[in-house]
Formats: C-alpha cells, structure tokens, sequence
C-alpha cells in the first residue's frame, strides 16, 4: 500500500519532468520519446480488487477506493540511427506492478537492421504482440478506449519476447501486407493467489498485417512451449508447497522423515506446466476512414491441459469524431473454454495444522483460471490539446457464474456471477 | 471611395489567393522516372505502409513541421488523418519498434531542395516552392 502510494508519487514527479527530456538529443543521431497515462479508477465492487492485467498487485473496489494504478503508466524511449542501415531502440515503462510497486522495466531493448527497404530483421527485446493492438496496449494516447478491452487483454500477461523477429513489407496494387515471424522466449511474473507466480516460454509467432485504404485486417497465430517448473507456482524452495509435495516420497515434519500421503507424481505431472503448449491466435480488423471507426478482434487462447487458463473472446467497439471529441462504445465477452477431464479429488489427510493440501491450491488455482465475463462501455476521448487527451469511460462487467472475471483478491463476502461498474477518467500523453 | 473599394477588393483577393497559397503539391526530384503517383501509393509512402515506389526504386518520405499549413492539408486529403489522428498513429508504431515519423524539414524551399539532391526523397510542399529541381506527381 505504501509502495504503491510511493510509486504513484515518484510516476506523477516523472509525467511533470520528463517531457523536458523529449528533444533531439544530437541532430539526428538519438531521439528521446515518451508516452503516459495519469488514470484514476473507481469500481463498484467492494468485496475484490479490479485489475487491467494480471500483473497488478492490487485495485480499486476492496483494496483502494480510489486507485491510480490500474491504467497510469510513464513510458521513454531511445531510438538511435546508426546508418541507413542499422538502428536501435530502447524502451523503458514504469507502472504497478506484481510486487505492489513501479519499478521501471526493461520492455523494448532491439538492433534493427534493414537489410532491403522491404525486409528488415530485428533481435533483442520486442513487444510481445499477441492482439490487434498488443504493440502499443501501453501507449494510452493511440487508442480509443481508457485501457483495451479486458476480456481480451487479460489473457496474457506477456508484454515482450527476447529473440528475433523478421518483417516484410509487401505492396500489391493499393493494398499492403506486412509479415512478421519471431521466435524467442519470454517470461513473466504475475501477482499470485499465494505468492508470485512465474510464467516462461519459447517459442514462434507469426503474423499479417493487410491494410487496404481505411481498412486494417490482422492475423496472428504464436505456439509457446513452457519452460518454467509449477514448483515454482509458489514457494519453489518450500518442501510443503503444493508440487514440491505432490513429487517427495517423505516429507519431514519434525520427527524425522515419515512417508508423504499426498505423494502422487502422477498428478504433479498432469498440472505440470513445464513442457506443455499453449497457443494464441487472433484475428483483428480495424475500419477507419477519418469521421468514424469501428474496431473488433476474436482471440483464443488453448493448448495442452494446464493450469493456464483457456478462453474465447471478443469486443467489438464504435465511436464517431466531433472535432476533438469522440464518444466511442465497447461490446465485449469472454467464454472460458478450460476442460479439465479429471480435476484433482478434494482429499484431506490432515498432515498437521497449518499444512497446505496440495489438491486444494490445485483446485483453488483452476477455479481461478475461469475469467468469464461480459461487458459494455461507454466513453468519451478529448483531444484538448496537442499530443494530450482525457478520457472518462464507465465499464458495466458482469461475471459468469462461477468466474471472478477481472477481479483479484476475493473476499469471503464476494458473490461470483454479480454485476458491478467501473468508471475510470484519464489523462493520456505523447511527448 | 474608389480607393477604398480598390482596397477592400485587393484584401479579398489576397484572402481568396491565402487557401491556394497553403495548398501541397506532392513532389519527387526531377531525376526520378516517375510522373504520376495516385493518393493511395502516396498515402502508403507516407504512413510507411510501403517503402518503395511502385517502380520498385526506394521511397523516402520527409514532413513538413507539425503545425505547418501544408502538412495539415496534405494529410486530411491524403490519408484522412488530421494532425492528432497521425500523431495518435505514429505513436503505434514508434512505441513499439516498428517504424519511425519522416524526417522532418523546415519549410517547403527546404524540402524542394532535399528532394532535388536524391530521386528516394519524396514530399509535400507549398506549391509556390515548386521549382525546375523537382516535379509534382499529384496534386491532392
């Protein structure tokens, strides 16, 4: 709590300070650029915290009544040229994190040479581009809404990838293509239910974008494979923690080894999320000639049987442009598709007070994974000045039964399947 | 009164001349073989949507200074953007690596010239800046 008030405060002395920053710094050799949010969030639910992604540690409904961590976020960026052919860029992002702070983050760190003017070839950290506008979900000014739709934008908490990626640029007639092709591995952390959860993959994506007058049409597929250990799903060092339990034939409880009841390696290996797939596919479309727009994208994520979520998802959104103003309305859903055949029987030995049971986190971790939900909103942009916009937005969420949606640390007076509302006014910058 | 009226006539007249005086002309160096572009390869040049010209020869886009009258001319016709639409554009794809805004010039007799020096050099003036250096492929 007191982190984060800290960290609002230092996010709030950087928006007033950096835009100084932003000027040629060397003719044309650096540019310095930045982008942020200052965004205030209010929701109706008082028995759990509402959260954009699942990184945040925590939200405005139970934890905060006001909270200014869901959609503030202070972004800078170095891009260098080198030469015609090479350059580079570096981004750094602070916002609330897993830990209940802003530390800065590495999120962008890239070489890019451009090897035709059709083909370039980038290596190091870029964004992790699962949806329409995954590139640039951080950059609050280039879009319309207050934050990306949730039903869509919470599946995946991933924001970059190490490795490569290759584009290329295609023009036929008066439509152009542009193919992406990474591969690379990522790795994240996420506030968990009991401690910091960890999620690392490899693996490839590809994607085309096609964009034809004021139509943009992409599609986005990308497999990753896990390299990251359930042990470490909670205390990985912790003997008694869920996996660690499941996987030791003894376990040590003060009198010496005696064997372990919970003992199944079988289950370990089912939940287990080390060399399991999981896969992500989108398809985004964008019509914007000028006066109005319409957005949408349909996006899945499925693969192995895993504690990782499954899910279905959509929004559809339209606003018409009144000179700085445009009102703009979000459609939005969210079906959970996880179908775990066998889930893991409730059994209690009883291995002493205060010891966990293994197939209780397991279960309480795949109830967790059920974010179904639906939403509308309504909103308002104002481009009230130059690279600077207000918003206010109000959210009508509405969970599926048996489903906590978007929402965190539920309390015991928390109904799932309930209404509630979220209004939210922000500040959004470019400099 | 005649004075007057002379007076009155000559400021409508230079106000009436003022919209064509803003009006762009979209450029390339007169070395290059090219005679004609449609707004849409214009369009896909200068949103960085293509990077050469559909002759196959490099294509380099360079701006105006925000604010310029031109610029904002060319883009609202060209591309449908109004300043803050493009800028809300070119923050997509800088804060995410892709590409970088053109190179931005002073004014129009700055861009004429850098457009003489080199046939990849594509922009958008004043018409008023046109010289024998350069050649107007569209007039949007």
């Amino acid at each position: 709590m007191r982190n984060g008030i800290r960290g609002t405060s230092v996010l709030a002395v950087l928006i007033v300070c950096l835009p100084a920053l932003a000027q040629d710094v060397g003719q044309d050799m650096f540019k310095v650029r930045g982008f942020g949010t200052l965004a205030a969030t209010k929701s109706s639910e008082k028995n759990a915290d509402f959260t954009s992604t699942a990184v945040q540690f925590n939200g405005p409904g139970f934890s905060k009544s006001v909270d200014f961590g869901v959609d503030s976020r202070l972004g800078a960026q170095v891009d260098a040229k080198f030469n015609e052919m090479f350059s580079a860029a570096v981004q750094v992002i602070a916002d609330h994190r897993y830990d209940d702070t802003y530390t800065p983050y590495l999120n962008m760190a890239h070489l890019k040479a451009q090897v035709t003017p059709d083909l370039s070839i980038r290596i190091g950290r870029m964004p992790f581009s699962a949806y329409l506008i995954s590139d640039y979900r951080m950059v609050g000014y280039s879009m319309p809404w207050v934050r990306p739709p949730v039903e869509v934008y919470q599946f995946n908490p991933i924001t970059s990838f190490d490795g490569m990626d290759i584009g290329f640029q295609q023009n036929v007639g008066a439509v152009a293509l542009l193919w992406q092709l990474g591969g690379g591995s990522s790795k994240v952390k996420t506030a968990g239910a009991h401690s910091t959860a960890q999620f690392k993959g490899t693996g490839a994506a590809l994607s085309l974008t096609v964009t034809a007058g004021s139509s943009t049409f992409r599609a986005y597929y990308t497999s990753l494979k896990s390299t990251y250990d359930n042990a470490g799903i909670d205390q990985s060092s912790d003997p008694f923690s869920p996996f660690n339990l499941l996987r030791a034939q003894t376990v040590n409880v003060g009198f010496g080894p005696m064997p372990n009841p919970y003992y199944d390696p079988a289950m370990a290996a089912k939940y287990q999320i080390k060399d399991k797939t999981i896969t992500y596919t989108s398809l985004g479309y964008t019509y914007d000639p000028g006066g109005w727009f319409v957005t949408g994208e349909l996006a899945r994520n499925a693969g192995d049987e895993i504690m990782l979520p499954q899910a279905t998802a959509g929004y559809i959104t339209a606003g018409v442009r009144f000179g700085s103003w445009t009102p703009y309305l979000t459609v939005a859903q969210r079906k959970n598709d996880t179908h775990i055949s066998n889930p893991p029987p409730a059994i209690d030995f009883g291995l002493g007070g205060g010891t966990p049971k293994p197939y209780d986190v397991i279960a309480n971790i795949l109830a967790n994974t059920n974010q179904a939900q639906s939403s509308h909103a309504l909103g308002l942009r104002w481009d009230f000045y130059t690279n600077m916009a207000l918003k206010a937005q109000v959210d009508w969420m509405k969970n599926d039964t048996g489903s906590y949606g978007a929402l965190i640390n539920t309390q015991p007076n928390f109904k799932d399947g309930q209404s509630y509302t979220v209004s939210t006014i922000s500040l959004d910058f470019v400099f | 009164m005649k004075t007057i009226t002379a007076f009155t006539s000559l400021t409508f007249a230079a106000l009436l001349a003022l919209p064509a005086q803003a009006q762009a002309v979209v450029i390339i160096s007169a070395k290059n073989p090219i005679s004609k572009l449609t707004p849409d390869q214009v369009s896909q040049i200068f949103l960085g949507q293509a990077k050469t010209f559909y002759s196959g020869g490099q294509a380099e886009p360079l701006d105006l200074a925000e604010g310029a009258a031109a610029r904002n001319d060319f883009y609202q016709k060209v591309t449908g953007k109004n300043a803050a639409q493009l800028k809300g554009y070119w923050a997509k794809l800088t804060f995410s690596g892709k590409a970088q805004p053109p190179q931005v010039l002073a004014d129009s007799h700055a861009a004429v010239k850098k457009v003489a020096e080199n046939p990849k050099y594509i922009a958008y003036v004043d018409k008023a800046a046109v010289d024998a250096s350069v050649k107007v492929v569209l007039v949007p």
